[in-house]
């Protein structure tokens, strides 16, 4: 009868330590490692995340100094525009033009106005008009034809980009050579991001 | 002396006794060891798996400290600043792309505007991306002139796309009749017309350079191109504003 016993008590008990321990166990054991996985997949990720973040820094920085400051001028991130009419009038004076009669109209509801959620739309990379904010000046200018022909050549080729988005001329009724010619020149900012309340 | 039979001292087996010795059966009890061998495995493998579990978790903590030093690595300046020089990048390149050169329409109108043909008003707008627009009016002698000029400008690439309109004769106004009061318009023409239409982007993008000589130059501002004339304008055919 013990022998009979002894083997049907084994039995029982082995059962019993493979439901209540081994199997939950061996269950617990699956999930660290599926959770370890993930976790390596992640790490594998930031490691080439970093690895391309440093190099990308390494090359913008790079670029000469120079060059990142013309980049900035062209492209800068709130208008100047004192700045900016100072240099036409500077450009004016190098050509012997009058310079005067000057307007500024900004940018209606630019970046200030935007809300939170059209902010986080336009904060993507890609880079539209809609992205710019924009002053227009509008001025005039009182000179011979070949004065302005220059002038103009100096604001299209100016490090601070100046968009010409008007010109007009009327020919005077007298015989003087000196024409006035009125202007509107566009230029344009690239606000940071995140700087919508600016 | 009778003979005595008498039992030998050494014992006889008796026909009917059972032996001494009994040969005992071996037998094997396979159900014991099954169940024997079920618990024993049934214990190790509670063990293996014990262990088992101990290492994965220490293979996860492994991973999560790693992920915690490169995390750690990662820098939000960085990213700003990446992004940033980026986005300006994307944005040069929209605003030279759209950059025109008014100039070049004043280069174009220089070269093929005829001696007889005045130019009395001249505008052009820009929409940035979107349109370049010219509006142009003036005035000749004869209408042979003028078709004269219709044909020379359709034969250049940036006015081609400008229509002659707004064709006017005898009622042109000149200095001498502008009554008292009136604008006094300089124009001795007996023909007078309007030149108008779109530009086309591709024909006066700016390019770096200046589509005629420019003297030495004092200037700062930054030249992007050879500023190398490639045509001198000469006063025969520069009638923009004159008389």
């Amino acid at each position: 009868m013990f022998r009979t016993i002894t083997p049907i008590i084994s039995v029982v008990i082995a059962i019993t330590v493979f439901f209540s321990f081994t199997k939950p166990m061996f269950g617990e054991v699956r999930d660290i490692d599926t959770e370890a996985a993930q976790y390596e997949k992640v790490l594998d990720d930031t490691k080439k995340l970093n690895a391309r973040l440093s190099a990308l820094v390494a090359e913008k920085r790079s670029h000469p100094i120079q060059t990142l400051e013309r980049i900035e001028a062209f492209v800068p991130s709130d208008i100047d525009e004192v700045s900016i009419l100072a240099d036409l009038a500077n450009m004016a004076s190098r050509n012997s033009l009058l310079f005067g009669n000057v307007s500024l109209a900004g940018q209606e509801d630019g970046v200030a106005a935007r809300s939170a959620g059209e902010t986080a739309a336009i904060s993507n990379q890609d880079v539209t008009y809609d992205s710019l904010t924009h002053t227009d000046i509008s001025f005039e200018v009182i000179g011979t034809y070949d004065q302005v022909k220059i002038f103009l050549a100096d604001i299209e080729r100016s490090l601070v980009l100046m968009e010409v988005t008007d010109l007009k001329v009327t020919a005077t009724e007298n015989e003087s050579p000196l024409q006035q010619f009125a202007f509107s020149v566009r230029v344009y900012a690239l606000p940071a991001l995140g700087s919508s309340d600016k | 002396m009778a003979d005595i039979s008498r039992s030998s001292f050494i014992p006889k087996e008796t026909p009917g006794m059972v032996p001494g010795r009994v040969k005992r059966r071996r037998t094997f009890h396979v159900f014991g060891f099954l169940a024997t061998s079920l618990l024993v495995g049934s214990i190790a493998l509670a063990g293996g798996v014990y262990f088992l579990k101990g290492v994965s978790e220490s293979k996860l903590e492994t991973v999560k400290k790693d992920l915690a030093e490169q995390s750690a690595l990662f820098r939000d300046e960085d990213i700003a600043e990446v992004r940033e020089f980026d986005r300006k990048i994307r944005a040069i390149e929209l605003l030279v792309g759209d950059h025109m050169s008014p100039l070049k329409i004043f280069a174009a109108l220089e070269r093929d505007t005829k001696e007889k043909v005045q130019l009395v008003d001249f505008e052009y707008t820009y929409d940035p991306g979107t349109e370049a627009f010219v509006n142009i009016n003036g005035g000749t002698k004869t209408f042979t002139t003028l078709a004269l000029q219709e044909r020379q400008f359709d034969e250049n690439a940036i006015l081609a796309g400008v229509l002659f309109s707004e064709l006017g004769t005898g009622d042109v106004p000149s200095v001498n009749d502008a009554a008292e009061g009136e604008e006094k318009i300089l124009n001795t023409n007996d023909v007078s017309f309007g030149f108008k239409g779109p530009i086309d982007f591709g024909d006066i993008r700016y390019d770096g350079l200046t589509p005629f000589a420019l003297p030495a130059s004092e200037f700062t501002n930054e030249t992007s191109g050879d500023a190398a004339a490639d045509e001198s304008v000469t006063d025969e055919t520069s009638n923009v504003t004159t008389q």
